[in-house]
């Protein structure tokens, strides 16, 4: 079956082939409620191997893929954004190039849109499966409005590659907020700031190559990058002064501590 | 939601893995296991039966399978050597026939049935679903002949079906008897010989692949009719290409052998006489060096355009699969 929803993904020369493959199989031949079309950004030039992928996905999805390629790479918020104008439905998917969804996730995702009008963005859990050990983690995410509201001060309430939103409301705030890092968030608390409803469905939907790679992200230049985020939030009014302080100085911890107290971390965030 | 479905030969290699994902997924209500070597059991997604499709009655059988909607019939004599035609046509032909006859009894009306591209024989050029069906050998010869049965009636009788014919199927976790299996093993213990230049093209399908287009077929039967389709991995290898990325990921250095087939045709068949003399599978016959050295070149362009986008590479495929070898071993 085939339903009135736009798929929004983007990809880029960092992009693992395979993974690429894999993720684009999994919005597609293997759901059992398929979009009517896929946008696949193209953000810079790409390998050999990256473009005969997206041949052949272009040969088995048919007109219903929609390929925009940008002349050099722009970030994913301009991606998404670029993307986003060639979305032809009022009800848009994202998905990472190297995640992948269950077969049953826009069936889900799609009957909770229909049957609740007045939300416009919606995640769900998501599981992190460690590359090297095959073991999953659920990324446990609120599912509620009142909490996702309560949540968005202190983290990211909504898992970015489950999202589905409606198209409306994030094209008349403006779209993605051009950041490097974390420009879903910054997104999601434009949204929440205007008043427009969000959900979680509390199933893992989407598969995320996680694990130690995630770990691993330390350093002052992704402090930096979150950094521009919650100042955008604290600037807007999003955040008081004293959450702006706890979250700027939580993420410099974080950011700052050995790997193995991060991974600590992690795992206590998540629980 | 609520189809509830039976599946033929579930204890086999695809069966086994069809059914471990049908069960994995709340889309079915029941998942019947039909198969001879399985120990019976009842659970609340459903049973499984002991059954030899050649020798079960039609009438039990079609008790078995009442209020099943969709049959997967996977079923069949498949390995290439020690199995007479009498084997064959009795795994494959009159088991189906049964099946046939036992579904209609208990009305089922939509059919996802396993053939294999064994069916149309081996060609240089790609032979696509519209080739004709030229079987070279038993195993071929009597899945062509039960499809053909069963398409005959199921165009009588307006069933919906979906035919899968798979190349070469593979993964992790092989039986040994496997083509591919065989030859990752040989390389991997030093037995390797080419023979010939290695220029034909070999098609092969990861079991994964098969699965998922397995389901994929299960969900286009809503829209009726009858359809095969041909399943192969892309991009198509070469027996060279095949052995230079088996020896390159199971980090093989000593140089490769290479002999001309003239040579080795005699010795093969001399091998062969002994093999059924003694009754022992010896790795090299001369069917296999036959069926080695001749292109085995389908292509699956009709799933793809029909919206089947399979989510693994060939290359990536194999690559798993030696993976799998080598980490069993060290």
């Amino acid at each position: 079956m085939t339903v009135e929803l736009s798929v929004l993904m983007a990809t880029y020369q960092g992009d693992q082939p395979d993974a690429l493959r894999r993720s684009l199989a999994s919005i597609w031949a293997q759901q059992t409620v398929r979009p009517n079309q896929v946008v696949l950004v193209v953000d810079g030039p790409v390998s050999d191997d990256l473009n005969e992928i997206i041949s052949e996905a272009q040969y088995s999805i048919g007109d219903a893929l929609t390929v925009v390629r940008l002349q050099h790479n722009r970030g994913l918020a301009v991606a998404l954004n670029v993307g986003l104008e060639h979305c032809r439905a009022d009800i848009v998917a994202r998905m990472d190039a190297d995640d992948v969804s269950v077969s049953e996730r826009f069936e889900k995702q799609f009957a909770f849109m229909l049957k609740h009008p007045r939300v416009a963005v919606l995640g769900s859990w998501i599981v992190e499966v460690d590359a090297t050990t095959g073991e999953t983690t659920p990324r446990y995410v609120p599912e509620s409005h009142r909490d996702i509201e309560r949540f968005a001060k202190w983290r990211n309430p909504i898992s970015h590659p489950s999202v589905i939103f409606r198209k409306q409301p994030v094209v008349q705030v403006g779209g993605y907020p051009n950041f490097r890092k974390w420009q879903d968030y910054a997104l999601w608390s434009v949204l929440l700031q205007k008043g427009f409803k969000f959900a979680n469905l509390g199933v893992g939907l989407v598969r995320m190559n996680g694990g130690r790679s995630l770990v691993l992200r330390r350093g002052l230049h992704y402090f930096l990058d979150e950094s521009r985020v919650i100042f955008f939030q604290w600037h807007s009014g999003f955040l008081s002064t004293p959450q702006f302080l706890v979250n700027l100085i939580g993420r410099f911890v974080i950011r700052a501590v050995p790997v193995s107290v991060r991974a600590l971390l992690y795992k206590r965030m998540r629980n | 939601m609520g189809t509830r479905i039976a599946v033929t030969g579930s204890a086999g290699y695809v069966g086994s893995e069809l059914v471990k994902r049908v069960s994995g997924t709340d889309n079915f209500e029941q998942v019947l296991q039909l198969d001879r070597n399985i120990s019976e059991s009842v659970s609340t997604i459903g049973a499984s039966f002991r059954v030899d499709l050649s020798e079960i009655s039609v009438t039990d059988l079609s008790n078995r399978l009442k209020d099943v909607d969709v049959l997967f019939h996977l079923a069949a004599a498949r390995v290439d050597w020690g199995l007479d035609y009498n084997t064959y046509e009795r795994d494959n032909v009159r088991a189906t026939r049964r099946l046939i006859e036992a579904a209609r009894m208990a009305g089922i009306r939509q059919w996802v049935y396993f053939s294999t591209v064994g069916v149309y024989g081996s060609s240089e050029t790609p032979l696509d679903e519209d080739s004709p069906f030229a079987p070279q050998s038993d195993y071929g010869r009597t899945k062509a002949q039960a499809e053909n049965e069963l398409l005959a009636i199921a165009d009588a009788e307006s069933w919906a079906v979906r035919i899968l014919r798979p190349s070469a199927i593979f993964s992790e976790n092989q039986p040994k008897d496997t083509n591919i299996c065989r030859l990752i093993e040989a390389i991997r213990r030093h037995r390797f010989i080419l023979i010939g230049d290695g220029s034909e093209i070999k098609t092969t399908s990861y079991l994964h692949n098969v699965v998922d287009a397995t389901l994929w077929l299960y969900h286009d039967l809503v829209s009726g009719g009858i359809t095969a389709y041909n399943y192969v991995d892309e991009p198509r290898l070469t027996t060279r290409e095949m052995v230079d990325l088996i020896r390159d990921e199971l980090r093989v250095r000593i140089p490769l052998v290479r002999l001309p087939v003239a040579l080795i045709e005699r010795p093969a068949r001399a091998v062969d006489w002994v093999g059924n003399r003694v009754g022992h599978d010896f790795p090299i016959t001369a069917a296999r060096i036959r069926k080695f050295c001749t292109a085995t070149n389908f292509d699956s362009y009709r799933i793809r355009k029909a919206g089947f986008l399979p989510r693994y590479s060939s290359k990536e495929a194999m690559i798993r699969t030696v993976r799998w070898h080598r980490e069993r071993i060290t």
